[in-house]
């Protein structure tokens, strides 16, 4: 599902598809009020549909912390998933 | 002072935000998301009196100008295409297509108002004529006073533009208002459609 008002681009093209969708079913309607009805639920079911489908492709955001230590520091990350003794674990650790 | 409280003497560290979204467009966008709620009940409010009146529509007595609404409707959604163009100027850098861009949007939104307050003056009823008069005035009146809110950004961003607040890289000034602007052109094609039309 996408937000269509997410940017000024977006809107605008939103601008455009509701001036279509409100365009042909004032058209049909004037024709004939059962036109403008029927014109007026597949239009509405073929925009939800696509809405629903709709997906926003965009690259995942960036989560990397910033850096504290020295540039040449060099860290050891531990993950313990069992209990374990300290000194175990020491030897478990490979530089 | 510490190292930390150095590095961000000049201004504050940027603020975490768990959204995707811009805060400045995400609040843009919630602001829009209450309009379109607001909106929502005048519209129910209008086809309530529709359909409970059981008669032709417009009653009898209303005489709506539907060709000067839809001589104006080209002026509005022309706003909108001045505004994007406004807006993908400045994204070139070209400055003199912004401020062009702006000027004329704020123009046609402007001409817009000035139409529909003149129309008012010649329609021939008044709100407090029957419920047809008060829903016709409160929608359009509504709209019409979110075309004014509309125009006030867009006279802040003008005059920016042409101070030069604005650059290829940072144009947040007139990114949000023109994404307003398109809102208040999409419900203005909404009312143009069920009150003058259907």
């Amino acid at each position: 599902m996408k937000n269509p008002l997410r940017s000024e681009a977006e809107a605008f093209r939103f601008l455009l598809g509701a001036a279509v969708y409100f365009g042909l079913i004032a058209i049909a309607g004037v024709i004939n009020h059962w036109a403008g009805l029927a014109v007026f639920v597949v239009l509405s079911v073929g925009v939800v549909w696509w809405w629903m489908r709709a997906r926003r492709i965009e690259p995942p955001l960036q989560a990397t912390p910033v850096r504290r230590g020295a540039p040449d520091e060099r860290r050891i990350l531990v993950i313990a998933n069992r209990r374990r003794s300290w000194s175990s674990r020491l030897r478990s650790i490979r530089l | 002072m510490t190292v930390q409280a150095e590095a961000h003497a000049a201004h504050p560290p940027e603020a975490h935000q768990s959204s995707r979204v811009d805060a400045r467009t995400l609040g843009m966008f919630l602001f829009i998301a209450s309009e379109v709620m607001l909106f929502g009940s005048f519209f129910t409010a209008y086809f309530f009196v529709r359909v409970s009146a059981h008669t032709h529509w417009p009653t009898a007595g209303h005489e709506l100008p539907v060709f000067v609404a839809g001589i104006n409707t080209i002026i509005l959604v022309s706003s909108s295409f001045t505004m994007h163009w406004a807006l993908q100027a400045i994204k070139r850098g070209n400055r003199a297509g912004l401020q062009a861009g702006l000027t004329l949007t704020f123009l046609l939104g402007l001409t817009f108002l000035l139409t529909q307050i003149r129309e008012y003056s010649r329609l021939g009823f008044a709100p407090y004529t029957d419920a047809f008069g008060t829903i016709f005035y409160c929608l359009t009146g509504l709209h019409g006073a979110h075309v004014f809110v509309g125009l006030t950004l867009l006279l802040a961003a003008t005059i920016r533009s042409y101070r030069g607040h604005y650059t290829a890289d940072a144009h947040w000034g007139v990114e949000i208002p023109g994404i307003y602007w398109h809102f208040v052109d999409v419900m203005w094609i909404v009312v143009y459609t069920t009150v003058y039309i259907l």
